[in-house]
């Protein structure tokens, strides 16, 4: 006997229903339907704290297996487990605001900013490999990057007074034109993405993967 | 300073020259100092996760509104994805979440994003400055040229194609400028570590991490 | 010489010059003059028109990963607001560690040296977990989302919570942001359904997609990472960290800029060798 509404129906009902009771208050006044949408939207934010505690148990279970299995780096697991009781207790208990400030803001938060300053050092390499001027596009890229750059650098606009008015130029005109394009291809395509899992189209976000087998 | 904030800076500082450690060679430094930054973030976000279901879900069930219980139970019901034969339940909250994202983007999302755009692209072409005539009319080019590079369900060939072609020629422009802020947001980072580190006694690490890297130089070259 | 060869610079080399360029001049500062952009100062007249009395809602989007960054121009921001009958009202959507980085504005700003006290001209509600949801359910109803302050004050015992109920009572928001969707937010939830005036800054990766709304006005200026914040410092008068920075900047620039052009001349040694040559590129 075949179900109407199984296992693969009823996420997207959900998606249906619940986008249905944000988007209809929106336009037309509907008491109930307003209550129904700000009281969704609150229970939501508990929900979401349950996806960060998630996230963490995660972290926890995959290291612990590796320390376990003894895989590939597992004493610097120990570390990453250690860390995290440590960071998990510290936040937790009240009374240990001191420990905790030396340990996050002093020491953790410096660190974290670290290891993402790399990513501006190694910007320069990319720089150094990737602006290579092979056509008329690479030309424009390149051109606009060291103008820009020029400008944005005190040294640049002592050098070359009118280096800031071309940038603001730049800015306000055609790139304001390509990133207005992108941003609304971007909002369309959103939009296009919720309608398509509204109507049961789009179901890898629901979880819902079908795996094909080729039948040899 | 205390002897107890000059070994907190010291070591902090040492930390972050082991990160900085990788743009000599990757190494077991940045990997220590990598694996203490992840389990930190992931126990605080952890922690706050615990603070925000007692305060936004458990504190209104105690105080009378019994309908959060169900907040709850969609909550208890992502740790499902733990269990093979429970796993399906994983859907129920993530639908939740994804449905609530979907309405609230697209309800307001179409005004924002797309019909305010639009009505600022439209700009008037015969104004009597010249130079303000050219600069809206290329606003109007580009904008249309980048978004007919971006239509995909015709071939692009014809009339699409020097239409398609002005749109890349657009999108260049305004990557490359974007790189440009990228280049500045992220070197303020830098800037911020080597404040930090050539104040005192951050000073003292630079020069142990500067003697460490020599004696790693000579040591290869002696291999070799 | 062999121009070619300029192409292929060991990256251990370019990283020392970088690192170079940032460090000098942090110990021997050059103190380069600054114009201040049209931008910047949309953003400090919008900071400037709030009504005596209102309510300034300051989200700290980002963590410390982007600390350098918006930390400077998140005390700029309250240092400006501090010299004006405002009352502030930090909340964050992005990570658990804004709050944090709000606590060092603080201390660094000093709420004492304005005559302020927190729970009257100030309060810090923590971080909210669930992105949009959260933003829109903050935007319906403050008091309903919101029952205590990041240090688990009841709400209801700060009177600068009484003047913000909905996003309608607030008078200007001031985001800064590190993702890219975190002004978008703001714009679609409070701008859009309630009129609730958006500016602030946010960090340079994302700064150029911002443009279109800034153009349209829909944001009322925003800053693009340490130069808006070093302008903004210029144009109030007190300057900080982010100006003492820019120093650093220029030559890192530089760095970038000769990288480029000695990578250039490179690809124009390898075009000639091939003509000469005769081999196709």
């Amino acid at each position: 006997m075949t179900t109407f509404i199984g296992k693969r129906e009823i996420p997207v009902i959900i998606v249906v229903i619940l986008s249905l009771v944000m988007i209809i208050p929106f336009f037309i006044v509907v008491p109930a339907l307003n209550v129904a949408s700000t009281e969704i939207q609150r229970m939501l934010v508990p929900i979401a704290g349950f996806a960060l505690i998630l996230g963490g148990l995660n972290v926890t279970l995959r290291n612990a297996m590796k320390i376990s299995k003894r895989n590939k780096g597992w004493p610097f697991s120990i570390v990453l487990l250690a860390t995290f009781i440590f960071f998990l207790v510290v936040t937790l208990t009240p009374g240990l605001e001191m420990l905790y400030t030396t340990a996050y803001v002093t020491v953790l938060g410096k660190v974290n900013e670290a290891i993402m300053a790399l990513i501006a050092v190694f910007m320069a390499t990319m720089a150094y490999r990737g602006f290579k001027i092979k056509s008329f596009e690479t030309c424009l890229f390149t051109l606009s990057c060291l103008i820009v750059m020029i400008a944005n650098a005190p040294i640049g606009e002592a050098v070359w007074a009118g280096a800031p008015d071309v940038r603001n130029w730049i800015m306000d005109y055609p790139n304001m034109a390509g990133m207005r394009a992108l941003n609304i291809g971007i909002a369309l395509g959103i939009i296009a993405y919720g309608i398509r899992t509204m109507l049961g189209r789009e179901r890898i976000a629901l979880g819902d993967v079908e795996v094909k087998v080729k039948k040899e | 300073m205390t002897i107890y904030d000059v070994l907190v800076s010291l070591i902090a500082s040492g930390l972050v020259l082991m990160a900085l450690s990788f743009l000599y060679r990757e190494n077991s430094w940045f990997t220590f100092a990598e694996q203490i930054v992840v389990g930190g973030l992931a126990g605080y976000g952890t922690a706050i996760g615990i603070r925000q279901v007692y305060y936004q879900g458990l504190t209104p069930i105690a105080q009378g509104m019994s309908w959060y219980i169900l907040a709850i139970i969609l909550g208890v019901l992502l740790f499902m994805g733990f269990f093979k034969r429970l796993a399906w339940w994983v859907r129920v909250p993530t639908a939740v979440l994804i449905g609530t994202g979907i309405g609230l983007n697209m309800r307001a999302g179409i005004e924002t994003q797309i019909t305010a755009q639009l009505i600022d692209t439209v700009r008037s072409i015969s104004t009597p400055s010249l130079a303000t005539n050219v600069n809206n009319l290329i606003v109007i080019i580009g904008v249309c040229c980048v978004i007919m590079f971006f239509f995909f369900s015709t071939e692009t060939k014809g009339a699409l194609m020097p239409v398609s072609r002005v749109g890349r020629y657009f999108l260049m422009v305004a990557l490359g400028s974007s790189f440009a802020y990228a280049v500045m947001g992220r070197t303020s980072l830098v800037i911020a570590r080597f404040q930090d580190l050539l104040s005192y006694p951050n000073y003292y690490t630079i020069l142990i991490a500067a003697l460490l890297i020599l004696y790693d130089v000579l040591r290869h070259r002696k291999a070799l | 010489m062999n121009l070619e060869s300029l192409q292929r610079i060991d990256s251990r080399w370019i990283f020392l010059a970088f690192l170079l360029a940032v460090a000098i001049p942090i110990v021997n500062p050059i103190g380069l003059p600054l114009k201040i952009s049209d931008n910047t100062k949309k953003v400090y007249e919008a900071v400037e028109r709030i009504p005596d009395g209102g309510v300034v809602v300051l989200t700290p989007d980002f963590n410390y990963d982007n600390k350098g960054e918006l930390q400077p121009m998140m005390e700029a921001f309250l240092r400006h607001l501090f010299l004006k009958n405002v009352k502030v009202v930090s909340v964050s959507y992005y990570g658990a560690a804004s709050p944090l980085l709000m606590e060092e504005a603080m201390k660094s700003v000093g709420l004492e040296a304005y005559g302020k006290k927190y729970g009257v001209d100030f309060v810090n509600l923590g971080y909210l977990a669930g992105d949009e949801t959260a933003v829109a359910a903050f935007g319906a109803n403050v008091h309903a989302l919101v029952k205590v302050d990041y240090y688990g004050t009841s709400i209801s015992q700060l009177p600068i919570m009484e003047r913000l109920r909905t996003a309608k009572d607030i008078d200007l928001e001031i985001s800064l942001s590190a993702g890219m969707n975190y002004p978008e937010l703001y714009l679609r939830q409070w701008q859009t359904t309630y009129g609730t005036k958006v500016t602030g800054g946010s960090v340079g990766l994302i700064y150029a997609p911002l443009i279109p709304y800034i153009s349209s006005g829909q944001l009322l200026g925003y800053l693009p990472s340490m130069r808006g914040t070093a302008e903004y410092e210029l144009l109030s008068r007190r300057p900080a960290s982010a100006i003492v920075g820019m120093d650093s900047q220029s030559l890192v620039h530089l760095v970038f800029i000769v990288a480029i052009v000695i990578c250039n001349i490179g690809v124009l040694g390898s075009y000639l060798k091939s003509r000469r040559g005769g081999a196709k590129i």
